[in-house]
């Protein structure tokens, strides 16, 4: 008798929840491995729900059917049951939203800076404040070799520049008398920077930056 | 006809699937659907109409609360249906708590049970094969299938030898079977 044979009966008795003890112990161990029988356990329980099908009767009340209606309408489906969010839930949320904050406020401050700077570069109006550096000709510009080349130069018609020590950019002075004197020289210039040309007003000697005088 | 049994199959998948979105008009069409089946499987094991409301009550908001717990693709609703109510209604009749967990209520069966016509004419043919097994073989049956007793008690209380019992009972469900397969 193979092990399908033996379990035969109890499949259907077990189908029907009529097996107990040691028996149904047994046959419940053999449905783990065996395949074949579990597939025909659910067959036997389909057979044996047919049964259902003899039990006729009245139709349920209709007031059956309304306790449900209302019992489902009261009772809020799981799934669609909004759940409450906890602190800790929000708090990467919140988090987002400052970065993205904070980082709108800097483009913002950035664009302002930006503009102001690009005005400023355009417009170049009126910068007043000082400048050192050595005073040359436009031709010459840092290579100027002493004073009275420089002075040549200014003289011949070229025109006299500041050769800046912090830059070392050349800035052209609008007029060449503002700095008479201390052409080749090392100076410092006060004044006003408009429209890259600086206006001199006042211009003093000072020391070579490293020279120790 | 196999395409309005097809349909009417894919029908109660559809839905017991808006059912996991909580939609109440599917929910109140299955009931409308199946309440009668349950009620009347509630009501033969308890013989108490309150009692059979109140399992028809709890077979179809179980199934509200949790429709994953049927799984189309493994068996039909209405046979899956009446045998929760016969678990909850024998859990009752006993005074017991639930001892099936309805997720694991897998049957197969050929028996189109989705219209009711269809059920209608498979309750016929289910009566007409019990009227023609032995009264012996009948009452087994029910009492297994209805009052929830097992082979041994079956056995005790009809003075019958327990191999016969058994023998009676797995031969009434083949002949259920062959009544379907026909």
């Amino acid at each position: 008798m193979s092990a399908h044979e033996q379990f035969a009966d109890d499949l259907a008795l077990h189908a029907l929840g009529a097996l107990s003890g040691a028996e149904q112990q047994a046959l419940e161990q053999h449905l783990v491995s065996c395949a074949d029988c579990r597939n025909e356990f659910e067959r036997l329980r389909g057979d044996a729900a047919l049964l259902a099908l003899s039990a006729t009767g009245p139709a349920a009340p209709a007031r059956s059917r309304e306790r449900f209606v209302q019992a489902i309408t009261r009772e809020r489906h799981p799934r669609t049951v909004r759940r409450r969010r906890s602190f800790f839930e929000l708090v990467p949320i919140f988090a987002t939203a400052v970065v993205v904050l904070i980082c709108i406020l800097l483009w913002r401050e950035n664009v302002q800076l930006r503009r102001r700077l690009d005005y400023a570069l355009a417009s170049d109006v009126g910068v007043r404040g000082t400048w050192t550096g050595m005073i040359s000709d436009e031709r010459c510009g840092a290579s100027v070799h002493d004073a009275a080349c420089a002075s040549k130069c200014i003289g011949a018609g070229q025109r006299a520049v500041l050769v800046s020590d912090a830059s070392g950019h050349i800035i052209p002075i609008a007029d060449a008398k503002t700095i008479a004197g201390h052409e080749g020289r090392h100076v410092k210039v006060t004044g006003t920077l408009d429209q890259g040309t600086l206006t001199v007003k006042m211009v003093e000697l000072v020391a070579v930056p490293g020279s120790g005088n | 006809v196999p395409g309005a049994d097809t349909q009417s199959l894919v029908a109660d998948a559809a839905l017991v699937a808006r059912l996991r979105s909580g939609d109440q008009a599917a929910m109140t069409e299955l009931y409308d659907r199946y309440s009668s089946l349950v009620y009347s499987v509630a009501l033969r094991v308890l013989a108490d109409t309150g009692q059979a409301e109140d399992v028809l009550q709890e077979v179809f908001l179980q199934l509200w609360r949790n429709p994953g717990a049927f799984n189309a693709a493994r068996g039909r609703l209405a046979p899956w249906l009446a045998v929760i109510a016969r678990h909850k209604a024998i859990d009752q009749l006993r005074g017991r708590r639930e001892q099936t967990d309805i997720e694991d209520v897998v049957l197969a069966t050929d028996a189109r049970l989705d219209e009711a016509a269809d059920r209608n004419r498979a309750s016929e043919r289910v009566r007409g094969v019990l009227a023609g097994m032995p009264a012996e073989q009948r009452k087994a049956l029910e009492m297994a299938f209805f009052q929830g007793l097992t082979h041994t008690e079956i056995a005790q209380q009809n003075g019958d030898p327990l191999g016969t019992v058994k023998t009676r009972i797995r031969s009434g469900l083949q002949q259920l079977r062959k009544a379907f397969q026909a």
